[in-house]
């Protein structure tokens, strides 16, 4: 296994502003590792899934890895086995919040339904149902303790998700706080009523200190009997996986970590969004660390940069506008990165209308 | 009395606009437009966004009402509303406990963000709002929210709020979406996959895909033009044979660096989304 020129990581993040090309570069990246001989995992975590366009992937496919042979990427046929057909490889996943629920919390691959709460716990993490940014961190964390992979790869949502995603490890931790361990664990008891201990005393004292209860019986009235009883047990299920949910924390340590994760700006020369790239930037400067790549696609082509339209030319205003915005806009963008001191890796725009062969197109960028 | 076709007919305005599609489509400088638009026309109009302080400037700039909906405090008052105690309501809504579920389920929030919006468009029947929603995977998180706590209610105040939402959205004129793509086939697919995503909920559907950003509509290709160009207005080409046209409106791609200006001058070209 020889070193591409940016050295792979156990984690790669990529991340940035909407349409810019993450999915289409994080694939990239996993097929360039994978040529190189690491064993990659790419893990998309955008509700939206572009991931399962390139790869040819459906729904279905949700929530299991699957392994994707480059020979797919690449359009090969493999008639004739002495050309050397390719047999690298990597694997994909579409994050699917049950899946990952199931999979690695619960640690079962059929649903048990007949857990109290569980219907509720289904509905919850559905495949819209919000938790992908949540889940993605737990499953990010299985992979790496299980050691199967070099480097993981993530394509993130776009935007202020993005931070979501950062903030999910504090979400859990918040959900799983100290305070409320003995209240879970009231929670978790009224489910068998009598089983609760006459001398319990102090969680019955803490719970009136808090509220709960009094909380609770609010609740109903907003919400009906019903729910109040699911919602109790769906947490007391959750509750009891505590310790795998808490895995998780590790994950964001990993990230800080130069040694163990390597971030990746996405930007392109045909957006406008600077500011907004900034602004998410700096909302993410705790969860990093310096080691990061600003990734600028779709530069325009040498020979464009110096091309004047000819005077004869019919629309020759408009044609040196549209020439000017683009060339301003990748000016702006390098400006930008030497500003910040960023280190910078540069993609041509791929004239390529299927999603795989951009993809395989923009896979030899990584050894340049 | 003049015959019908001598009056200048002013387009039915919807009471809600929501743009939606893939990320970087121009979700934001259309809905933006739309707005201004109708600001300019002297329609009562208000632009509401999801952590967007970027459009937020643009919005001053540029003279468009807006508002930018705090989803805890919209929780708070739905809270308040049903219990007919605004302390009570603070004090759930304070407690940690509310707090950390909140947080963690981000379904709820969006369940609430909906119902604050309905109520805005309740209390003003002469306002039109124009949503400019986040990126589709999230759309259908927003989308989608209501029909997972209905399920998870079943039963209850709660349960009978989200049926009149549902209803609401349903109504004829009421609510438009708008799905924003650009001539690649990863954001023409995005845009289908969210049309058949929304008729899953029976929610009024899209006529029209809007295909954003087509050089090919602002140059013509004669044959001196640089090889670049010329193979980027060919892909285009290639891309607009793939997609049945009479389901389509197109939008050319407009050369400005200045976000407020690109918002000023598409401003009447939006009159064809009402």
């Amino acid at each position: 296994m020889r070193d591409l020129p940016i050295t792979a990581k156990p984690i790669e993040i990529f991340c940035g502003t909407g349409g810019v090309g993450k999915t289409t570069l994080a694939t990239s990246r996993a097929m360039a590792l994978a040529k190189n001989g690491n064993r990659v995992l790419l893990i998309t975590i955008d509700p939206a899934k572009r991931l399962k366009q390139i790869l040819n992937l459906s729904e279905v496919d949700s929530g299991t890895i699957q392994t994707i042979p480059l020979s797919q990427l690449n359009n090969d046929n493999c008639a004739s086995p002495e050309s050397g057909c390719d047999i690298t490889k990597f694997d994909a996943l579409l994050m699917s919040p049950y899946a990952t629920l199931t999979r690695v919390i619960w640690q079962q691959e059929r649903v048990q339904m007949t857990i109290p709460g569980g219907d509720l716990i289904k509905i919850m993490f559905k495949q819209n149902g919000g938790m992908n940014e949540i889940m993605s961190v737990v499953e990010v964390q299985y992979q790496l303790d299980q050691g199967k992979y070099d480097t993981i790869i993530l394509d993130t949502p776009p935007g202020q998700h993005f931070i979501d995603f950062l903030e999910s490890t504090q979400k859990i931790e918040n959900f799983f706080d100290k305070t409320y361990i003995d209240i879970f664990k009231f929670l978790g008891k009224r489910v068998q009523e009598s089983s609760i201990p006459k001398d319990d005393r102090g969680v019955l004292g803490l719970l009136v200190s808090t509220g709960i209860k009094k909380l609770l019986s609010y609740l109903e009235r907003v919400t009906g009997p019903h729910f109040v009883d699911q919602f109790i047990n769906a947490v007391h299920a959750i509750y009891q996986s505590r310790d795998e949910f808490l895995k998780a924390l590790q994950f964001q340590q990993r990230l800080r970590q130069e040694s163990e994760s390597n971030w990746f700006w996405v930007t392109a020369i045909d957006h406008q969004k600077m500011q907004e790239t900034l602004r998410i930037q700096k909302s993410a400067t705790n969860f990093m660390h310096r080691d990061k790549y600003l990734c600028i696609n779709k530069c325009l082509p040498e020979s464009l940069i110096s091309w004047h339209p000819s005077t004869d030319h019919g629309q020759k205003e408009i044609l040196n506008s549209v020439l000017r915005v683009m060339r301003e806009r990748q000016t702006e963008i390098k400006s930008f990165a030497d500003r910040h001191d960023l280190l910078t890796v540069s993609f041509p725009d791929i004239i390529e209308i299927k999603p795989e062969k951009q993809v395989s197109a923009l896979s030899e960028c990584w050894n340049k | 009395m003049p015959p019908n076709d001598q009056i200048k007919q002013e387009p039915l305005l919807k009471r809600l606009y929501v743009f939606t599609g893939k990320g970087g489509v121009g979700k934001s400088s259309l809905a933006l437009s739309l707005a201004h638009h109708l600001a300019r026309t002297k329609k009562r109009v208000l632009y509401l966004t999801f952590n967007q302080p970027d459009n937020r400037r643009h919005c001053e700039e540029l003279g468009i009402p807006f508002r930018q909906l705090q989803e805890e405090d919209s929780a708070q008052k739905y809270m308040a509303h049903k219990l007919n105690s605004e302390l009570i309501a603070s004090w759930i809504g304070g407690s940690h406990f509310f707090q950390s579920i909140y947080k963690m389920i981000p379904g709820l929030s969006h369940l609430i963000f909906m119902g604050h919006l309905l109520s805005i468009l309740e209390e003003d029947p002469q306002l039109t709002i124009v949503l400019d929603s986040p990126s589709s995977g999230h759309t259908k998180v927003l989308f989608e929210s209501s029909h997972n706590f209905k399920r998870i209610f079943r039963t209850g105040v709660i349960v009978d709020d989200i049926e009149n939402m549902h209803c609401q959205l349903r109504t004829n004129d009421f609510l438009k979406i708008i799905v924003v793509t650009t001539p690649s086939l990863m954001a023409i697919q995005e845009g289908e996959e969210l049309v058949s995503f929304l008729s899953s909920l029976k929610l009024p559907l899209p006529g029209q895909l809007v295909i954003n950003n087509l050089l090919s509509r602002t140059i013509a290709d004669p044959p001196q033009l640089h090889p670049y160009l010329k193979s980027k207005i060919a892909q285009e080409r290639d891309v607009l044979s793939r997609v049945d046209l009479t389901t389509t409106i197109l939008f050319p791609h407009r050369p400005t660096l200045i976000n407020s200006e690109l918002v000023e001058e598409l401003s009447p070209s939006t009159e064809v989304l009402l």
